[in-house]
This record gives C-alpha cells, structure tokens and sequence, in this order.
C-alpha cells in the first residue's frame, strides 16, 4: 500500500468536509492500494501518535507517497501565524520539510493552491498559495520545486473542491494518466467551462437575463455571473444531493481561478466595460457576439423571456395559443 | 511556575488545530491552557469590501459550519437594509441550518467522538473491542454513518446549490424558489436519515427516546437499548463514571434558534441559577491572554479589533475571552437544551451538570427533536407564495448584527457600514466561547475549567483528557477567523 497524510493549514476545513461527502472514498483508495495514513477528521492517533507518524516519513523511515495539504501557508510574523500543536515551531517548516520527502504533493482547494479566500484584500496572515501566490509561479515552494515524482504541486483549484476531483486525481495518479493545464490543475474538470450543463443555457442563448436576483434568467448580464469564463465541470458533475451553484439560484464567482477572491468588484454584480459585460465568453470575438445578442434578442420566445424574469416557470414549453378573439 | 508541564496536540478528529499545554500538581491537573495556534484574519479582510460581498467571503470563515456563517451574515445585511424577510425564507433558513447542524451533530458522534473508544489507551477495557467493531474509522458501520451524513447534507443541494459556501442566502430572501419536487426528496431523505436513526442510533422510535422525562427514565432506557449505538455508548459512559467527568458550572447561553418558540424552533436566553433573558451587550471580548494587538479593556464586538501582534509572557491563543457580564460561559446543544427547558437535558444537567455525557446527551436530543421540526417546517412551506422580497435593498448607514445558533453553538456577527461597504466585521464564533484562554482577571474558558481536576496515569493525564475536550466538539476554524 502507497502512504498518504493529510495536513491542515490555513483554510475553512470545507474541502475535508466536501471530501467526506464521497462515503465511497476510502474504499476507493483501498482498491488503488493507497492507505489514508492519517488525515485530521478520519484518524484515531493524536499528540504522541500523531508525531510518531510525521516523523518517521520525515526521517524516511517510511516513504511518504502522497502528502495532501488543505489551506493556504500562512507566512505572517516570520509562520508564527500558525504555530504547530504539541511540540514547538511554526506549520510553514512543517509544510517545507514533508514537502522534500513527498512523492506526490497535491494542493486541496484554491487556498492551497494559489491563495484563495485566505489571501484577500490585505491578507493579515499572509496566506500564500504552495506554488502559486495568486497568478504568479512561485508562492512558498518556489517555482522549481519538484516533489520525488518530478512533477510540480498538483494544484486541485476550487473553493471547496469536489470530493471527485480528489477521487479521479488518484486514480489518474495511480494509473499514470495526470494530465495538467496551465496553472497545474487538473485538466479533466478545467478542460469545462461552469457554463457547460448549466440549467439556464436557453436564457444565455437568447440574452433572457434575470432582472431580479431570484429570478430564472441568466445572471451574467446583471449578477456577476462568470460561468461562461470559469473553468470547471460543476454542471456536469453536480454537487453532492445534484446541486451546482448556478442550480442554487446564484452565480458562479470563478472559484477555480487564481485570484477569485479579489474580482475588482463586487461578487454579486457584473463589471460592465464600455457597456459591456466583463463576464463575456473570452474566446469569441465581442463584436460577433453582439451581432448574436441582437438577433437572438430578437428572436427570443415570449415564454424565454417571461420565465427569465419570474422565479419559477410562468409559461411552459408548446402552450396551446389562445384562440383569438 | 507551579509543577510540571505537558504539551498536547494536535488533535484528530476535532475541526481545526488546536494545543493544550497542562500544570500538574500532584497526581492531577491543576490548570489548562487551551492554544487556538492559528490566525487567520477574515475579520479584517471583509473590512472595505462592498457589504452584498459579505455574503460570499463569510462562509468561507468555516467550511463546517457555512451556512450558520451565510444566514448570520445575511441576517446582519438584512437589518442594515430593513428588509422584511418573507415567511417562506425564513422556513427555508430553518431548514438549511437545520440539515447543516443536523450533519455537524450527527458527525460528532460517527466521527469525531465515538472512534475514540477504540484509543489505545482503552485497550484493555471489557468494551473496547466491540466499540472497536462498532466505531473504528473507516469500518463497515463507519461508512454507512458516512453515507446518511451525505444522505443529510444532501438535503442541502436544492437549497444552497452546493455545500460548504453558498450564496444562496440573500439579504432579501433565498435565491430561489423550492419546487414540488424537491420538497418531496427533500422529505424522502429526511426518511431515510429517520430510518438510520430509529436502526442504528436509538435502537426504537425517536418520539419514546424524546418522551424521556428524567434521568432515572434515560437509565432505563439504556438498559433496554443497549444494542442501539446511543445505548451502548451511554452504558459505557455510566458505568465509566464520565456523567461526572469535565465538569464545568458555567453559565450557559442561547442566541436562540430556527425563530425560537413561535416556529417551533429553540428559545433564546441565558441560565445561571436559573432561566433570564439574553442580553446581547453583555458580550465582551478582551485582549489579555490573545497574541493581539489593540485596547486593553473588554470591548462589545461591535466596538471590537482583531489585529495580528501582542506577543509576551501570559499570551497563549489567537482566540479572545469572550465573556458575557464578565463570566466565561458555555454554548452548544446542552446550553440550548436547557434553556428551552427540554425535560431530559435540564435532569442531566441537574442530575449530573454539565459533564461529558451530558453534553453527548444533548446532541442526540436535540437531533431526534430537529427531525421532527424540519418536518414541519417543509410542510408549512407555502409553494405559491414569495420566498424573496423583489426590489433594491440599500443598505442604512450603521451597526448591525446577525445572531444564529450553529451546531457548536451561539455565532454572531457584529457589523458597521458606510456608505455601502463595510467598516467593521467582527465574529464571535462557538468555539470561541467554550474554548476561550483566561480573561484580564485569569478566569478560564469552559474547556480549561473542564480540564482542571483531571488525574494522571503515570507522566500522562488520563486518556479521557481526549474524551473531555472531545465532548465540547470543538471547531478552531471559525475560532481563529
């Protein structure tokens, strides 16, 4: 069996969470031969234990293949922003040294990977993504480290992740078939766009934006929506229970990205440039896509068009006319 | 200095991190320091953002408790712009926070506090091999607890879209309507969780556990249910002693929940000695054991700071003392029970007072009764009428506040606009009441009084140290925000 340890460090605890919501997990790892060695919310050992473990695959007396590290690396006041528990130090040391013996060195969550909601506006703990500060290559390993693999700090972007994410990351893994894009995230669910599968496509076909912010429409004109950018398979994995953020009723804010946390404006609203939406497709040309919008405004259905500004479905498919007077 | 001195941490299967450092005084601990080790700053971070963006960043706080995190937020902007929230988002916001403490409370018991029976230090306990059989991570019986936690959570899916971090919940109401259909599955999963409970939790229906009126009728009932995982663990734990184990005589205190009485849900309040009324500017946090910066006086939250610095002999933690009227006091199901004045929990409190079982006992309360009120709230949800109050919804200058019971216990957030962006936010989580280091006047938090007493086995305290600071389900996540 290949060892995996499980670390925390500055996040929410969500992608653990989020994690746990996949019970058929564990028995997944075990087919892959892969042993959950410890991870903070599925392990009995603590203190002492807990220690015996780390320290012998940081002795290498045991070889560490898979190290999983959840939150960003806080790096305030020289680490001290998170001081290790039962035995002195700071967890950013902790994080440098088990990164050196990891075969394989996964970022679970934005946070880990770039960040993320850790990191806003004047980020106080100095939350730092491990390869990535933000956009940029680099963050708290530096932009040349390897783990024993050769391979760079998979980076499993999302703000929380899907329990599949990690579950196909393995498998990949296992079987030789990772494939990364250009931020190291996993390409099978960045090779999406959020836009893929989602539920109020007729209204993004023909412009039918919700005026209201429960309204059916697409909410990419008015509520900040930038599904049509995002990268990810929300809509075609859908969530625990089938849910997706767009099918909760609210837009999608680019979770997945590199500096999500910090859009330039408001989360709920769309940024509009020369009138406008910043949240356009960004691989069309603006102009075609206002010739589009014209003509399928044009030729929007009057149940489109009523249903997009009601919260629930005013008008359904192939009602009879009403014989006219 | 007094005695020798014993580090512990981390901790598994609690949220977040979290040190204890001990003072052994003989055979037995004379007092406990309780270290959250991490800063995180979410506080100062929601400062100058647009206050609608609130409603995407405080959730984040905590991915276990996200969405008491979303409604408290949401509650706070929906003052500060005077919106009347409709009837329906209201049941609705029951409902979400429902299924979400439903989930925390059930976990509690399936993975965070259960498997420690299997400790080693148990090892030679009659019990500890079937609660081994019965409870060890990653067993049969432990994925199937794992799968109606997802059965729960998946009641979530039609209302927030996804868990942890929705943005659902909206000033004005919820995002969006919920549907015949999703009411009816919404109800089927609900079932099913019932079925798990009724089989494997309580071993009979939950209407003869919650018509237990006493102590004496619990014993009983243990007796007869020891097959059940709830009896067997409180067979356990009688025989072990642990009603009286981590004691605490705190007050305890109750932002109250799901609209209180009128909606079927948990009265608000304050218990010392006896039932009061909650007075919210009571509350105070100060610096005197924080490794903060800022004023050295006790300060209400909505005049609180939370700035990285303040290091120095007596520090210990990143969490402030809370307290409420000067005192340290205890939040979660056995504070709410309580002071809704449950029978069962207010004769285990009684009985036993707050103690490690009796704390355990109040979260299977108070799950077997939430069943039933999520029930009744899905069938008093109107389908044809407004679950969102339409319109601009600007927000006054001024304070605010968001209240709302989580899991864990009473969560606030205190917060100032101006002119449409945030000037202050400020959160006193749970964990930041039970957990809280000492005040300006050395008074411990809860789970350090707890600890105190504690006797040694050799050169290591008891192993029920585990159980004790367990028993409190501790999140520092949303502590250290």
């Amino acid at each position: 069996m290949s060892k995996l340890l499980w670390i925390q460090s500055g996040g929410c605890g969500g992608c653990s969470q989020s994690l746990l919501l996949q019970p058929d997990l564990m028995p997944r790892l075990q087919r892959l031969g892969v042993e959950m060695v410890w991870h903070p919310a599925c392990s009995v050992p603590s203190g002492p234990d807990f220690w015996a473990i780390v320290d012998g695959f940081l002795a290498g007396r045991e070889p560490l293949d898979y190290l999983c590290i959840e939150g960003s690396v806080l790096t305030a006041n020289g680490g001290a922003a998170h001081r290790l528990s039962g035995r002195p130090g700071m967890m950013s040391d902790l994080i440098g040294e088990l990164s050196q013996v990891a075969g394989n060195l996964l970022a679970i969550g934005s946070c880990t990977a770039f960040g993320g909601m850790s990191a806003v506006g004047p980020n106080p703990a100095g939350a730092m993504g491990l390869q990535y500060d933000n956009k940029h290559l680099g963050g708290f390993l530096g932009a040349k480290y390897r783990s024993r693999s050769g391979r760079p700090v998979i980076n499993l972007a999302g703000c929380a992740i899907h329990a599949g994410w990690f579950a196909d990351c393995m498998s990949f893994l296992v079987n030789g078939e990772l494939v990364l894009d250009e931020f190291n995230r996993l390409n099978f669910y960045t090779n999406h766009l959020v836009h893929h599968g989602c539920p109020r496509n007729e209204y993004y076909e023909y412009k039918s934006s919700a005026g209201e912010a429960n309204c059916m429409g697409c909410l990419m004109e008015n509520f900040g929506c930038k599904g049509t950018q995002a990268r990810g398979d929300c809509n075609i994995r859908l969530w625990p229970g089938g849910g997706s953020c767009l099918r909760g009723g609210y837009s999608c804010i680019d979770c997945t990205a590199p500096g999500f946390q910090q859009p330039g404006h408001p989360f709920l609203e769309t940024a509009k440039v020369a009138g406008l939406p910043s949240t356009l497709p960004t691989d069309m040309p603006k102009a075609w896509f206002v010739a589009l919008s014209a003509l399928s405004k044009a030729a929007t259905p009057e149940r489109v068009r009523t249903n997009a500004n009601s919260p629930f479905i005013r008008v359904p498919p192939n009602q009879p006319k009403k014989p006219t007077k | 200095m007094t005695g020798k001195q014993t580090l512990l941490g981390p901790f598994s299967r609690i949220e977040g991190d979290l040190e204890i450092r001990l003072e052994r005084q003989g055979n037995q601990v004379q007092a406990a320091y309780i270290t959250a080790p991490m800063f995180r700053g979410f506080e100062n971070m929601l400062v100058g953002r647009d206050a609608q963006d609130a409603l995407a960043i405080a959730p984040r706080v905590c991915g276990i408790c996200s969405v008491s995190q979303s409604v408290a937020a949401r509650n706070a902007l929906a003052q500060a712009a005077g919106v009347e929230t409709p009837r329906n988002a209201q049941l609705v916001f029951h409902l979400m926070q429902a299924a979400e403490n439903l989930s925390d409370l059930f976990a509690h018991g399936y993975l965070y506090f259960w498997p420690e029976l299997g400790a080693q230090a148990f090892a030679q306990k009659p019990w500890y091999k079937a609660a081994t059989a019965r409870f060890a991570p990653q067993s049969h019986p432990w994925l199937e607890a794992l799968d109606t936690r997802a059965t729960i959570l998946g009641m979530l899916s039609p209302l927030a879209g996804k868990w942890p971090h929705s943005i659902s919940m909206l000033p004005g109401g919820i995002a969006k309507v919920t549907s015949l259909s999703e009411r009816a599955e919404f109800l089927d999963r609900l079932g099913r969780v019932v079925r798990f409970l009724e089989q494997r939790t309580y071993g009979g229906p939950l209407a003869e556990f919650l018509a237990l009126k006493d102590c004496g009728e619990l014993t009983q009932w243990v007796q007869d249910h020891r097959e059940s995982d709830l009896g067997f663990w409180l067979n356990i734990a009688l025989a072990e002693g642990w009603e009286r184990l981590g004691p605490t005589d705190t007050a305890m205190m109750s932002f109250g929940a799901y609209g209180g009485k009128d909606w079927g849900g948990f009265a608000p309040g304050f218990y010392q000695q006896g039932l009061g009324p909650l007075k919210v500017d009571q509350i105070t946090e100060d610096l005197a054991s924080s490794w903060l910066e800022g004023p050295t006086e006790p300060l209400h939250p909505s005049q609180g700071v939370t700035q990285l610095g303040g290091e120095g002999e007596g520090r210990y933690s990143y969490n402030k003392a809370v307290r409420y009227g000067g005192q340290p006091v205890s939040v979660g199901s056995l504070s709410r029970q309580v002071i809704d004045g449950q029978p069962l929990a207010l004769s285990a409190y009684q009985t036993w007072g707050q103690s490690v079982l009796s704390r355990v006992l109040a979260r299977w309360i108070e799950v077997a009764r939430l069943t039933g009120a999520m029930k009744q709230w899905l069938e008093q949800l109107d389908l044809n009428q407004p679950f969102y109050a339409p319109g601009e919804h600007p927000f006054k200058n001024g304070a605010a506040q968001g209240l709302v019971e989580a899991a864990r216990g009473s969560l606030g957030h205190f917060i100032e606009i101006q002119e449409g962006k945030l000037t202050r936010y400020q959160i006193v989580a749970p964990t930041s009441w039970n957990f809280s280091p000492r005040d300006a006047i050395g008074q411990p938090g809860p789970c350090e009084m707890a600890l105190e007493g504690l006797k040694y086995t050799g050169n290591q305290p008891a192993p029920e140290l585990w159980m004790v600071v367990r028993s409190f389900d501790p999140c520092m996540q949303c502590t250290v925000h």
